[in-house]
């Protein structure tokens, strides 16, 4: 099957061709072969003929009676009654002969001159000599009178014989001639048949071969494309457009090679644009691989500053422990100066309430010379009107006094006197109320100095309260300070404990960091390699060249 | 002659003696609307309204302030057909005293309300015209 296989398409149907036209021509040979032997004076034709002519030739015809006439001979001729009985059963027996064989060829034999040649003319000769040996000669047979047998033999018998016989002879006659015609047309048939199957197979087998022709070309140049285009694909070149016009088994392999053409091109165009992108985000990996190994390099550098952080702590806390101590005695020492404070504070206390008092009533007192003052104002206010009045009563006057003329001089005179003492009047009480004002602001300027004092003072008293409750404060903190720097220490040895895990977990964190850097470092390797790989795919795929 | 001298900004006027009715005190005065600004209101005198002159605002169109030395000058205008009266709200009124007559006819031309001028102790003084002060139409005293 394998070397059946390997055979290319072209010889393969050559094979096919040639199959057909052997088979075809072998055909053909039979089919001679046998019209050879069974034609007309063929082999088997020559055989049956002989054998025909030897059973003609043996056996005495049915339908010729010269059997019958042989035995009217004879039975002439019979001394015995028992062959007489024989050769009289024999006539009879010829006559059923006769009669059935005659029957046969009357139904068979087509109307025409043999037909009526055997049937009428040999058949009515043949009739009356079967009647006349039936009806004349049998019956005398036994009568033993061989002169009356004999010239019925002899005479009507041989006459009816006679002409049987040349009707016979005119029926075979006639019989030759058909055979002949008969022979002569099978022939021609024959030769016909044979011209006919020659020609038939000739145009067969050649309209095979151009039909195989025809078919190899138109196959072997589609799969010359498809093999081109398979070879162009194979060495990268991804635009060739298969024209794949044919509709048969040829055209869809066609049409799927250019299928199978443009998803690889599209796949491969695709696989690039991926491979780019591959290519990028590798590398974007890797920037943020090398990122990563730089942070956990800082990881690194972090904890150990955080560990030599905490031992710091832990130092500092010891001597915080100590400085509690300190503290303690110190806090002791405080509460008794405190205590002594609140003493003298006491006597102070009381120092300034005997001030405020003594302040409030200095404060009345200024009080009450303001009023005067107030009085002293209105006074001088009604002094000063006085004056006023005065001053326009003088100008008055003088205008008056103007107007009489003469009259009026003595008390112009006068009017300018008293506008003399008016203003007189009006000078002093300006004085006045200088004065006045002056001591106005003397008093206004004491009660405020001895208001801001009083203020002072209470203030300072409220002061000395409040500082006379926070020394009582300070003594009650002091004494709870004790046991709280007892719960301190405490806390300074939980802490110191504190800083000894930290310590322990910030070890732990850093060989947790170093596992991190090694990891992050087989991840760089695995980029890298990643790198490569794509930078080998994109090699791979640089070899094709896509459309578009 | 005696006149009486007020000052009005620092700048020293006297009005003569003799028309001067008489000097009251500063009080509060009937306002009179439709009147020029210079009219500071109407004065009671004596069973008679009397228009009052800020004499500040019409010489220098400021008013007059108000002080203890603030007077109203009730002054007769003698020119017209009767003697008309009416005040003069002084912002200072300083005293009365004699001047020097000697150049009290120097006129400035354009100056209305003055009437002169005199140097007393060597300082000016400008005499006032009472006349001008009030123009004539549409003023008169009304008698209640």
């Amino acid at each position: 099957m394998d070397k059946i296989n390997q055979l290319k398409l072209s010889a393969k149907l050559l094979i096919l061709t040639l199959v057909v036209l052997s088979g075809l021509t072998l055909f053909a040979a039979v089919a001679f072969d046998t019209l050879d032997a069974v034609r007309v004076h063929g082999t088997l034709y020559e055989e049956i003929q002989d054998d025909n002519e030897l059973i003609a030739d043996v056996m005495p015809p049915p339908l010729y009676v010269v059997e019958a006439y042989l035995t009217a001979h004879e039975l002439a001729a019979a001394r015995d009654k028992r062959e007489s009985a024989m050769l009289i059963e024999r006539v009879r027996l010829l006559r059923r002969e006769y009669d059935e064989r005659h029957g046969h060829w009357a139904s068979r034999l087509p109307s025409g001159a043999l037909r009526s040649a055997l049937v009428n003319d040999a058949h009515v000769t043949a009739v009356e000599l079967f009647d006349a040996l039936e009806q004349e000669l049998i019956p005398i047979a036994g009568a033993q009178d061989p002169g009356a047998a004999y010239a019925l033999v002899t005479g009507p018998i041989k006459r009816a014989y006679g002409k049987h016989r040349s009707a016979i002879d005119r029926v075979v006659k006639l019989t030759k001639d058909l055979h002949a015609a008969q022979e002569s047309s099978a022939e021609a048939l024959v030769e016909l048949r044979r011209n006919e199957m020659l020609a038939v197979a000739g145009s067969v087998g050649l309209l095979v071969a151009l039909l195989a022709w025809f078919t190899v070309r138109s196959v072997t140049r589609r799969i010359a494309i498809g093999v081109h285009a398979a070879e162009k694909v194979a060495n990268g070149d991804l635009t060739d457009r298969i024209d794949a016009d044919a509709d048969d088994e040829t055209g869809t392999l066609l049409r799927a090679l250019r299928r199978m053409t443009q998803s690889l091109s599209s796949l491969i165009y695709r696989v690039k644009q991926s491979s780019v992108t591959l290519m990028s985000t590798a590398t974007q990996i890797s920037a943020t691989s090398m990122e990563q190994e730089a942070t956990v390099n800082n990881l690194s550098s972090s904890t150990a500053e955080i560990a030599a952080a905490v031992k710091e702590i832990s130092a500092t806390s010891q001597e915080l422990g100590s400085t509690l101590q300190e503290i303690n005695l110190a806090s002791v020492r405080a509460s008794s100066l405190a205590e002594r404070g609140r003493v003298g504070l006491g006597e102070m206390d009381a120092t300034m309430r005997r001030l405020s008092g003594s302040t409030g009533s200095i404060s009345t007192k200024l009080s009450v010379i303001r009023e005067k003052a107030s009085d002293i104002n209105g006074v001088v206010t009604t002094i000063t009107k006085v004056a006023d009045q005065t001053n326009l009563l003088s100008v008055n006057a003088a205008i008056e006094a103007e107007k009489a003329g003469e009259y009026g001089l003595g008390f112009l005179v006068v009017a300018r006197e008293i506008r003399r003492l008016a203003d007189q009047s009006a000078v002093a009480t300006l004085d006045i109320e200088q004065m006045v004002r002056h001591m106005h602001a003397a008093v206004s300027a004491g009660v405020m100095e001895m208001d801001k004092f009083a203020d002072e003072v209470r203030g300072s008293v409220s002061t000395v309260a409040d500082i006379n409750g926070q020394l009582g404060e300070i003594i009650e903190e002091v004494q709870r300070l004790g046991g709280r720097i007892e719960s301190v220490s405490e806390g300074m040895s939980s802490q110191a404990q504190g800083a000894a895990q930290i310590s322990e977990a910030m070890s732990r964190l850093t060989e947790s960091a170093r596992q991190t850097a090694s990891s992050v470092k087989e991840f760089n390797s695995a980029t890298h390699s990643l790198r490569e790989a794509v930078s080998g795919l994109k090699e791979e795929i640089s070899s094709f060249t896509v459309a578009g | 002659m005696l006149a009486l001298c007020l000052s009005i900004r620092d700048e020293l006027y006297a009005i003569p003696a003799r028309d001067v009715v008489e000097v009251v005190p500063q009080v509060l005065l009937r306002s009179l609307p439709g009147a020029p600004s210079y009219v500071a209101g109407l004065l009671a005198y004596r069973s008679a309204l009397l228009p009052v002159v800020d004499l500040s605002r019409r010489l220098i169109d400021v008013a007059s302030r108000s002080r203890l030395s603030t007077r109203i000058v009730v002054v007769e205008r003698a020119s017209g057909a009767e003697p008309v009266r009416y005040g003069l709200l002084v912002e200072r009124v300083s005293d009365i005293r004699r001047l020097p007559d000697a150049s009290a006819q120097h006129v400035q031309a354009g100056a209305a309300f003055l009437a002169g001028s005199v140097l007393d102790k060597g300082i000016a003084v400008q005499l006032l015209n009472v006349d001008a002060l009030l123009p004539a139409s549409g003023m008169s005293e009304e008698r209640i």
